[in-house]
């Protein structure tokens, strides 16, 4: 849910108006969508973002369904304008989510476009997919003073613990 | 007769079968043979048992599971304590006032307390058009037509003016909003007040009038051919062209049922009011 | 009038307001062609103009059932009654397909001398003025 004063005053309508109406809208959702099943991280502005991510992560759930579901083969071929995503979609993606209920997409805020007008951009990608990671994993660092400090309370109290429990 | 014979042959294996669950039979049984068998003192009479006949042919059907479309909230942002009070006070309604199943398209009677009516009842019979509303203010309209003047109702199902709901005729019909019936010929929506209630048995599926109706000429009220009404039920071929039916697919949606953000799927929903309901209603 | 009558029931005891006091939704207005129904000749005879309001005798110049309004018939004026609207009313009150009249003369006392569709039970409030017009009707709903 968007706390914006917009969504409080929607009154339910929680679809953003973006195109040149609904039929353009739903298109230029879709054709969002296949790239991001195509490339699994793309980079659009965030409001398109935003949006697209909704359907993406339905996508899934349909898809998990299997490819014999007549209602997700119908949304699979209705959302994927590439038709050979499709089996992309049932193989790849729904097996890749399994254990999984919601949360299969993940979006970031990069900085606002330079060349062109400015808007507000960001990242929209699947999880799990074979890029490097969007944020920096947090090394560890095994040397580090502290680190060792920890290590050896650690160890100490590992010791005291089964010492006490011989005795 | 023949279930007389029916009921002996069965009795008579029921007596071979050791290994059978009506022990208390069995033992009447033995009874009455031995007392046949030992003969100096005069048998009473010792009254068998009813047999309890037990239909297995067929597989124990299930009673139709039904809730009332008013117990499902809107998809809206309504805090949920909302509609869970009102369906409390919903069903303290229903313990008193016997709401039955029904449908847009059944041939409903309707008896209320109005005081300006004569012995302060009345009473009224058409087909249901359209059912709205959610929760306590859920409403029906019942359409007739009383010599050659169509007439429809509103009544509020829970309202305390309700005396007695009582459903003539249970069906369906191919749409589920039949506000088209206004538009379409008299003899459509004329029901006599003096017919005998039609009984299905609660195990039945409701059946589907497919019922094609034939409309008064143009304009209606609505254009109706439009594919936002999704209408089945009624004859185009008779009074528009194929290319007027044609031109009002102009305003189809065809994307619309693969937007994603318009579902709301109540099937979970449904499943828990129902239990919700009925525990409530068993107390 | 809904919201005076659901929120503040003490107000339906201490006053009640005949008239909507919410925005102005059209029942019968001025130029409203009209159906008679009751057997009067003047109601009934053809005409090639349908019978029209020229005037509604209420504060807002809307007409509901119950209030009275002057028409314009076969070249002529005479009041009339409504005695039903295609409006829908209150909750579990009729709402007819046409708008109903019946013909009244200055003094209350109906034109015709019977009525041939069904008649609003509600229409029984208004039993002292009206009560020859109502005991002509044939069936209530």
């Amino acid at each position: 849910m968007r706390l914006t004063v917009r969504a409080l005053i929607s009154h339910g309508r929680v679809a953003r108006r973006i195109g040149l109406g609904p039929e353009s809208r739903i298109n230029m959702l879709r054709n969002i969508l296949t790239g991001l099943v195509r490339h699994e991280r793309i980079e659009t502005t965030r409001a398109r973002a935003d949006e697209v991510r909704f359907y993406a992560e339905k996508l899934i759930d349909y898809a998990k369904k299997g490819d014999t579901n007549k209602k997700s083969m119908e949304m699979a071929d209705f959302w994927l304008t590439e038709k050979d995503l499709i089996p992309k979609l049932f193989r790849v993606l729904a097996p890749r989510f399994e254990n999984q209920s919601g949360g299969y997409t993940l979006m970031a805020r990069i900085p606002n476009r330079e060349n062109l007008d400015r808007a507000a951009m960001a990242v929209l990608e699947y999880k799990g997919n074979p890029f490097p990671p969007l944020f920096p994993v947090k090394r560890t660092h095994e040397l580090n003073l502290v680190n060792q400090l920890l290590k050896g309370y650690r160890e100490e109290k590992a010791k005291l613990t089964t010492e006490t429990r011989d005795s | 007769m023949a279930a007389c014979t029916q009921r002996t042959g069965a009795l008579a294996r029921l007596i071979q079968n050791v290994q059978f669950h009506h022990e208390r039979m069995f033992s009447v049984f033995s009874l009455r043979l031995q007392a046949a068998g030992s003969g100096d003192k005069p048998p009473t009479f010792t009254p068998p048992s009813k047999p309890v006949i037990l239909d297995k042919s067929k597989p124990e059907e299930a009673a139709r599971r039904f809730v009332s479309p008013e117990f499902i909230p809107p998809r809206q942002r309504t805090a949920p304590l909302k509609f869970f009070l009102e369906r409390k006070d919903m069903i303290q309604r229903r313990r008193v006032l016997n709401i039955p199943e029904f449908y847009v398209g059944s041939v409903l009677s309707v008896t209320t307390s109005d005081p300006h009516a004569s012995n302060n009842t009345n009473r009224f019979v058409g087909i249901c058009i359209q059912r709205s509303g959610k929760g306590l203010g859920a409403t029906f309209i019942l359409r007739n037509i009383i010599d050659g003047q169509g007439v429809e109702i509103c009544y509020e199902l829970y309202n305390p003016r309700m005396k007695h709901i009582e459903v003539l005729k249970l069906e369906k019909r191919l749409d589920d909003n039949l506000m088209y019936l206004r538009d379409a010929l008299p003899e459509y929506s004329t029901f006599a007040f003096d017919v005998k209630p039609v009984h299905l048995s609660p195990t039945q599926e409701v059946p589907v009038n497919e019922m094609k109706v034939r409309m008064k000429p143009r304009p209606w009220s609505k254009r109706w051919e439009r594919p936002k009404f999704n209408i089945k039920g009624i004859r185009f071929d008779l009074c528009l062209t194929p290319e007027q039916m044609e031109h009002a697919q102009k305003w189809a949606e065809p994307w619309r049922q693969y937007d994603m953000l318009k579902e709301y799927d109540t099937s979970t929903l449904e499943e828990k009011i129902y239990q919700e309901v009925q525990a409530e209603l068993r107390k | 009038m809904a919201f005076s009558s659901m929120t503040l029931p003490k107000m339906l005891t201490t006053h009640y307001r005949s008239f909507s006091v919410s925005t102005v939704v059209t029942a019968l207005q001025k130029l409203t062609r009209v159906r008679v129904v009751d057997n009067s000749s003047l109601g009934n005879s053809p005409y090639h103009r349908s019978p029209r309001v020229i005037h509604v005798y209420t504060k807002n110049g809307v007409g509901k059932v119950g209030d009275t309004v002057l028409l314009a018939i076969k070249g002529q004026k005479k009041k009339a009654l409504i005695v039903g609207h295609k409006m829908p009313g209150s909750r579990m009150s009729p709402r007819f397909d046409s708008n109903n009249v019946v013909l009244i003369e200055e003094n209350g006392n109906p034109t015709g001398t019977r009525i041939k569709a069904p008649i609003p039970t509600h229409l029984r409030k208004l039993e002292g003025d009206y009560s020859k017009l109502l005991a002509i009707a044939q069936r209530f709903v």
